[in-house]
């Protein structure tokens, strides 16, 4: 998609570290940079799906930009209806923004969350769940805000004369859609889908991504959508971001990184994805050994240990995150001169 | 409030009526008692109950060593019993919830702070801190409660601390700082009626034990004063008669447990009310139709 204007969302350099401080009468715990220098554009209306195996930093690199983290460096600049509205300025730096500043931002950008089960307060009703941010953000009256509630159930398809149940009455997939609406109630661009749909059996799945697709269309969203399902990845992002320790290692268009991908680890982790028919099956990629340990990762480049086509130029020098061709990077030193096989997902 | 009467059941039934007895017992004594819980008939001391041989219709229960009539008496000791353990299991939960939930959600400096001194105040044992305690600002009724909240709010604290703990990391708390709710409503709103249940738990067992501590001081000289009638008193006073006027324990010792008793079905009943899983809504009706 090509888009004029500058993007919604600018992540430069965003970088988290835990651990590193003394706790009370404690020994320093080592620093772990969970995520490492994370740098990303997202427009209006696009969804950048962001991939990799369990504890790579997706998660905390969509907290860290919400700022449900605190960052410890870098910087995201985003364009903010409320903020120009209060302030002026058309973006912000959600990282240098006070708690006042904040506060407007956030009206903005949303979350989704993995696990629905946790994700409603199990005291509150539904109305309440969903209507909370409206509330905290003291927008209609009572009745007001229980209209617009009773729309958003609609919207996601839950009848919304069963807003003033309990969570524990819905089904999981009933309670993840009601987690949407909430995410909505404000109005945002820009929302986190934090593995938005993997808590929930496949049919729902379709169910809710096909919401979350309609949501975007006629309301002109975008998504960081966070998976480790690269068949669901590859069905709603129009970009994908692959991750790994901490550290982006290929950024391209959704259907030239499945056609052709330019880094070994994105080969390696679409081997894994098992091909929807039954035909011959190329041999799976197994990765070698263990991730490392993020408190100690490997010099150079982070994955070499276990990269089958790893060099000695790839223990002394990190790869840069460098542009293949217009719109496509990846971070390894042979992008160009590898040969990788396309991933086997439709 | 009227949703609540209706969801009374058997247990909750139970325990609602036990404390409102207790409690009528305790406003109307003076109208209730048959005889000055202190007025001393010397002529009738050591009586056992009016069915026993010996017995007379004037000490329904008998009486004790002074010749004071124990169903009086235990009459009115339900105002020291039910005073003592409101008031200083109420004030410990709120003290320790209040420390705990501060604690736990904003951790840092504060929650070190507020659960090393949980640590020093578990480390000195109940009993000889109420001595101390009593030694030094005299026995009375008002430093018993003191002495109580003053070494129980831990037990409150140390379980509003884990259970916050758990709390904050969900992802509905996460969602709430998303949405710029503030941090004391997410406290107030979030997370209290998220612990209620259990505390409330606590605070029915730390009842029983306030009344049970104090019978030990009384035991020791620093309870309540003589003059004051109170079933832990009560109980000291009987002990060393126990083989001869059994009476003299045992009704107030039933006192203290149909009481304690009462409190905790009272406050099983409320934890569930408290919880919208187990309201006795009509749960299963709903499930389930609402996919369209």
């Amino acid at each position: 998609m090509t888009v004029a204007r500058t993007p919604l969302l600018s992540v430069k350099d965003l970088t988290k570290h835990f651990g590193g401080k003394h706790s009370l009468l404690g020994k320093p715990r080592p620093i772990i940079p969970a995520v490492d220098a994370f740098s990303l554009d997202i427009h209006a209306g696009e969804t950048v799906g962001l991939v990799g195996e369990s504890g790579c930093g997706k998660t905390t690199a969509g907290r860290t930009i919400l700022r449900l983290l605190e960052p410890t460096s870098g910087s995201v600049h985003f364009r903010s209806r409320t903020y120009a509205e209060a302030r002026g300025p058309e973006r912000a730096d959600v990282v240098a923004a006070d708690s006042n500043e904040l506060r407007l931002l956030r009206r903005d950008m949303q979350i989704i969350f993995q696990d629905p089960y946790s994700a409603l307060n199990p005291r509150l009703t539904l109305a309440s769940n969903v209507g909370e941010p409206l509330r905290a953000n003291k927008m209609g009256n009572r009745g007001e805000r229980r209209e617009r509630v009773a729309e958003l159930l609609e919207r996601v398809g839950l009848a919304p004369e069963m807003m003033d149940r309990y969570p524990h009455e819905f089904s999981g997939g009933q309670r993840q859609r009601a987690v949407i609406a909430r995410a909505l109630t404000l109005d945002p661009s820009f929302v986190v889908a934090d593995e938005a749909v993997s808590a929930l059996d496949v049919s729902i799945q379709a169910q809710v991504l096909n919401i979350l697709l309609d949501l975007q269309a006629s309301r002109n969203l975008a998504f960081l959508f966070i998976a480790h399902d690269l068949a669901v990845v590859k069905y709603v992002s129009h970009r994908v971001a692959v991750m790994y320790l901490g550290r982006v290692v290929e950024l391209s268009p959704t259907d030239e990184l499945f056609a052709d991908p330019r880094h070994p680890y994105t080969e390696a982790l679409m081997s894994a994805v098992p091909p929807p028919h039954r035909r011959k099956r190329p041999p799976r990629i197994t990765l070698a050994g263990d991730v490392p340990n993020p408190a100690a990762p490997p010099s150079g480049c982070h994955f070499r240990t276990r990269c089958r086509y790893a060099k000695d130029r790839c223990v002394s020098e990190s790869p840069a995150l460098r542009e293949i061709r217009p719109g496509h990077l990846a971070a390894c030193h042979y992008a160009e001169k590898l040969t990788l096989r396309p991933a086997s997902v439709r | 409030m009227t949703s609540l009467i209706r969801n009374l059941d058997a247990k909750g039934l139970t325990g609602l009526a036990i404390v409102m007895a207790v409690a009528l017992c305790a406003l109307l004594a003076p109208w209730i008692a048959p005889l000055d819980p202190n007025r001393q008939d010397l002529l009738a001391t050591v009586a056992p109950p009016a069915w026993q041989e010996g017995g007379s219709i004037n000490h329904l229960l008998g009486t004790d060593t002074l010749g004071r009539d124990v169903l009086s008496r235990i009459i009115y000791g339900s105002r020291v019993s039910l005073l003592a353990g409101v008031v200083a299991a109420s004030g410990a939960a709120v003290l320790g919830a209040v420390l705990g939930l501060f604690a736990g959600y904003f951790g840092g400096w504060t929650g070190t702070v507020i659960m090393r001194l949980v640590d020093v105040v578990l480390a000195i044992p109940f009993i000889l801190f109420a001595l101390v305690f009593m030694t030094v600002f005299g026995p009375s009724l008002v430093n018993l409660v003191l002495a109580f909240i003053l070494a129980r709010w831990v037990q409150f604290t140390r379980i509003a601390y884990g259970l916050v703990l758990e709390l904050r990391e969900r992802e509905f708390i996460q969602a709430c700082i998303a949405a710029n709710v503030g941090h004391l409503d997410i406290l107030a709103r979030h997370i209290l009626p998220n612990i209620a249940g259990p505390l409330l738990v606590v605070a029915t067992l730390e009842l029983g034990y306030v009344i049970l501590i104090e019978s030990g001081l009384s035991f020791l000289g620093l309870g309540t004063p003589p003059e004051i009638p109170s079933w832990g008193g009560m109980l000291q006073e009987g002990r060393s008669l126990i083989n001869i006027a059994w009476w003299m324990t045992t009704f107030p010792g039933v006192a203290i447990m149909i009481t304690v008793v009462g409190f905790n079905f009272l406050g099983d009943w409320m934890r569930d009310q408290l919880d919208p899983r187990t309201a006795g809504r009509d749960a299963v009706a709903g499930a389930g139709g609402g996919v369209r």
